[in-house]
């Protein structure tokens, strides 16, 4: 009797890390993965044997002990490009998908809770950005900016990748609007943003979560894909970036595959980790509601 | 009620337990009760106390991490728990049928309810087409409800309407017993009571025993010829209306009979049952109502009651039973 | 009658609706009511599904405002109401208690958080402990004794019966002359809604309140409520002292559904049928809209609507009540309905 006493002290932030985390094994072996690649970044200069840009190799060494992922056509060591490459796709990543989810959140709610003019004039306008081809849309402004830093990658992925954000959250927020305990806050006489921020908001928290991840490996993605058509930085050596001088140096036609390979699989794995992330958590939200949940 | 009449379903020392988190749920326990062949039985009780679980038992329905742990149920002789797959189909639906609460919402809406009548029909008697239009017409006129509608779709149905449609489904191939579980909640009074009626009837003309279950008293007192009452899982009390009315030997049963506010009568201060149903996975030793009940004594703490004879076909799981006058 | 609290003056509420790709039509959730709420009184609205009881309830609580006509509340319109600052006003006066226990309350707050932030908005000047303070003093009002195990809980932790009560106690944290019950204890247990029922007959001689009862169990809102309106597609058909109406219902409608009510302890069993089809509510209303159903219905039901006849002290609208003041006069027997076995 004591031990279930004892079960049910457990405190409510327990509660949910044990059902999002610690009973989901999806999860686990996704924030596992992220965890190695955050590890990766931080101790970028620790790992990696030689700086990202040195040129003091033979080109297309094959893989050796000295350079367990071989040497590109320039003679810098690939490992080392790899291991700093980490750094920049997963800055690009998670602060384009935090830039995005703030936008994505804000619309989302206002347009789902406040809903008559001011939501339908939200909404047309995502329509109308949604019909913009986004890719093509960000190949051109990246063509007109002077330059094409760090920052300015986050301001363009983030800036353009919220529509589909705003319009999932909406769609929860719609949902939740009509549950009684909104109608409560407002004969309890909550403002709008209060209701939308301190009563629904939370209990949308694994929408937004699931879509911030699924928002992130979007951003990743498409740094890697901009670097990839050499839109990106040419001075940051990222993962997309290795991918764009290995394919222009015709890696292919080497037979290069130790230079391919590596940056794309850890494009592919990183994604992948936060996809299972934001999966589970979305399942196990849906599950609560007994219903489905559209991303 | 001196005559001995047939037993149509007999359940003895039903047990069903649920796998949870964190652990077995007990949520049917050692429940014995019997139904007479053209008895209008009921089973009440509040929510979560197992009454649904036991009709789901005896249509072999239960699903999941529901599971039978022991007991029998024994329908016309023959023990439901043995029967093989082709025994349970005929028993489900040709000896035996259900209605549930969310039924009328339940038929597909794409169909017209005559071929849906007539899937019921046809699914167990090889019958030839014009016939089975023929019975579904009849199944229609038998609930009340305009044999010309016989292709209408669900959605040009009210409720009540399609809840009737769902009753003449189970009628289809007059079983011997007809569960109903919670028909009319979820409508208004008087289509409620337009269907009760309308049951009341049917079985006065076709003979079959119902299985009726609700949580709402009054209803199960003004309809049934004899009452289950459960609590925790357990049975608390098995009586006939006319003893009931006159006043429960129960605690449990006499607080529920005082919480239901009258329309006749004298008004007067009504009061609940404080407190709230133990946790079923570690249940308490002893009376599972101790918590509750307001004539509790030291000695209900050592062992579950069991259910005694307190009078004809009158039985009560209780050491303290309250005492009607004279007795 | 003295002067009354809340006051419904020929509102009516309708809902346009939109049909196929131009059409529209308006649904008359409330058609033309008009009744009045005393001082410290308990008013029931009755009626079914669909008969218009919970748009009067999020009517007077300004969740919507009324097509046509006004809501009085202490002798102002409250439609009158649009500043933020009038509204918070308001607010303090109206509260709501609601169906739905599960769903009134936000999962994602504790008991504490949910009474705490009514009490912090409407009493800004008041420091974090004497909210507090409050709090446990509006649990314990309520019967969540003792306060701190409840406190701290989230409402899936505590069952209906308890998160009903948080809810009253979030009701009256801003000091409430008027609640709004929409049927608090349609979806508890009776043995727990009961004393739901008793709470807020408690709250009402204790602190004075004036309540608008809303339910479809005639029976509990004859336990709650001095007073009735019975409520028919968005009609109000009858109102009057609720066991005048219980003991001897005028209206078709109050008897078919006073009919309908399973009351084991009456005498006899009462036969009655009557067809379930209600009327469309889209339409242009020029009858009566129970004439369809009506078994004492005349070809004047069907042309006319009728308007409310004074019988006693109640109002009936039906064209048999035009110039009786008895059932027994236009041949209802409805002596029926007070024998108990």
């Amino acid at each position: 009797m004591d031990k279930k006493k004892q079960k049910k002290e457990k405190s409510d932030s327990y509660l949910v890390l044990e059902k999002y985390f610690l009973k989901n094994t999806r999860a686990k072996v996704g924030v596992g993965i992220l965890v190695f690649f955050a590890l990766v970044a931080i101790f970028a200069p620790v790992i990696a044997p030689y700086g990202p840009k040195d040129i003091s190799f033979m080109p297309w060494e094959k893989p050796s002990l000295a350079h367990p992922l071989g040497v590109n056509s320039y003679g810098q060591d690939i490992f080392s490009q790899v291991v700093y490459g980490t750094q920049v796709t997963m800055v690009v990543g998670v602060l384009a998908g935090l830039l995005t989810s703030f936008i994505g959140v804000f619309v989302g709610l206002l347009a789902g809770y406040k809903g008559g003019r001011t939501g339908e004039i939200l909404m047309r306008i995502v329509d109308v950005f949604l019909v913009v081809p986004t890719l093509a849309f960000m190949i051109v402004l990246a063509a007109f900016l002077p330059s094409m830093g760090i920052w300015n990658l986050v301001i363009i992925i983030g800036g353009l990748n919220w529509l589909w954000m705003a319009r999932s959250i909406r769609s929860q927020t719609l949902s939740e609007a009509r549950r009684e305990y909104v109608d409560a806050a407002k004969v309890q006489g909550m403002g709008t943003l209060e209701i939308m921020f301190k009563e629904i908001l939370p209990n949308i928290i694994p929408v937004v979560t699931a879509n911030m991840v699924m928002v992130i490996t979007s951003a990743m993605l498409t740094e890697a894909t901009l670097s990839f058509l050499g839109l990106g930085d040419p001075t940051l050596i990222s993962w997309g970036q290795m991918l764009s001088v290995a394919f222009d140096n015709n890696a292919i036609l080497y037979n290069a595959w130790w230079w391919m390979l590596p940056p794309g699989l850890s494009i592919a794995t990183l994604g992948f980790s936060f996809m299972l992330i934001g999966n589970s958590f979305l399942d196990i939200y849906a599950n609560d509601r007994g219903g489905a949940v559209k991303l | 009620m001196a005559e001995k009449r047939e037993v149509l379903l007999s359940v003895k020392d039903l047990n069903v337990r649920y796998t949870a988190d964190r652990g077995q749920v007990q949520a049917v326990t050692d429940v014995n009760f019997e139904i007479h062949r053209g008895e209008f039985f009921g089973l009440a009780g509040e929510s979560g106390c197992g009454k649904s679980t036991v009709a789901f038992s005896i249509m072999q329905l239960l699903k999941g991490a529901a599971h039978i742990s022991g007991g029998s149920i024994e329908f016309a002789g023959k023990n439901v728990l043995a029967f093989t797959k082709e025994e349970l189909r005929t028993f489900r639906w040709e000896k035996s049928s259900m209605v549930l609460q969310s039924a009328m919402n339940n038929l597909n809406p794409v169909v017209t309810i005559g071929s849906q009548l007539m899937d019921a029909i046809l699914a167990h008697e090889a019958l030839p087409k014009k016939e089975a239009v023929q019975r579904a017409k009849e199944l229609l006129k038998l609930v009340n409800i305009d044999e010309n509608r016989i292709k209408a779709y669900p959605h040009e149905l009210s409720g009540g309407m399609r809840q009737r449609v769902v009753i003449a489904m189970a009628l289809a191939l007059k079983p011997d017993l007809v569960i109903f579980d919670e028909p009319t909640t979820a409508l208004d009074v008087v289509v409620q009571y337009n269907i009760i009626r309308r049951i009341q009837e049917l079985k006065a003309k076709m003979g079959f025993s119902v299985l009726f279950i609700t949580h709402d008293l009054p209803l199960m007192l003004e309809m049934c010829d004899r009452i289950a009452i459960m609590y925790a899982g357990r049975m608390a009390e098995i009586a006939p209306v006319g003893d009931l009315l006159e006043g429960a030997s129960h605690p449990y049963t006499s607080g529920l009979l005082q919480a239901f506010p009258s329309l006749v009568g004298p008004r007067k201060p009504l009061k609940g049952i404080m407190g709230s149903v133990p946790d079923l996975i570690t249940p308490p030793p002893g009376c599972l109502f101790y918590d509750r009940c307001a004539y509790r004594q030291k000695d209900c703490l050592s062992a579950p009651p069991p259910l005694e004879a307190v009078g004809e076909n009158h039985t009560c799981a209780c050491y303290h039973r309250l005492k009607k006058e004279g007795e | 009658m003295g002067n009354p609290v809340i006051k419904f003056d020929h509102v009516k509420k309708h809902f346009v609706k939109r049909q196929g790709l131009f059409g529209k039509s308006a649904l008359k959730a409330v058609d033309n009511v008009s009744f009045e709420i005393q001082q410290g009184e308990i008013l029931a609205v009755v009626g079914e599904s669909g008969c218009g009881k919970s748009t009067m309830a999020k009517m007077l609580c300004k969740v919507y405002d009324p097509t046509e006509g006004s809501i009085y509340v202490n002798g102002t319109d409250i439609s009158s109401y649009k500043k933020n600052k009038d509204v918070a006003k308001f607010r303090k006066e109206v509260q709501m208690i609601f169906q739905d226990p599960f769903g009134s309350l936000n999962p994602a707050h504790k008991a504490s958080y949910i009474v705490g932030r009514a009490v912090e908005l409407h009493y800004p000047e008041l420091s974090k402990a004497e909210v507090k303070a409050r709090v446990v003093e509006l649990f314990e009002t309520v019967g969540l004794t003792p306060a701190a195990d409840f406190m701290e809980k989230h409402p899936n932790q505590l069952s209906g019966g308890q998160r009903q009560r948080i809810v009253i106690a979030r009701a009256l944290a801003v000091k409430p002359s008027i609640l709004v019950a929409d049927e608090p204890t349609s979806m508890l247990d009776v043995s727990i809604g009961i004393d739901i029922m008793n709470l807020m007959i408690d709250l009402q001689k204790k602190e004075g309140l004036t309540y608008m009862y809303i339910t479809h169990n005639l029976a509990s809102a004859r336990y709650m409520a001095d007073r009735m309106v019975v409520m028919y597609a968005g009609n109000c058909v009858e109102q009057g002292a609720t066991d005048e109406i219980i003991a001897q219902p005028l209206h078709p409608y109050t008897i078919l559904l006073l009919s309908s009510t399973p009351e084991p302890f009456r005498e006899e069993k009462i036969e009655i049928y009557a067809s379930e089809n209600l009327p469309d509510l889209t339409g242009e209303m020029n009858q009566c809209p129970f004439a369809e159903r009506c078994p004492k219905a005349t070809d004047r039901c069907r042309r006319e609507k009728p308007e409310d006849y004074r019988v006693g002290g109640r109002l009936v609208k039906c064209f048999l009540y035009e110039h009786a003041a008895t059932a027994e006069e236009v041949g209802i027997d409805v002596s029926i309905y007070n024998k108990v076995k």
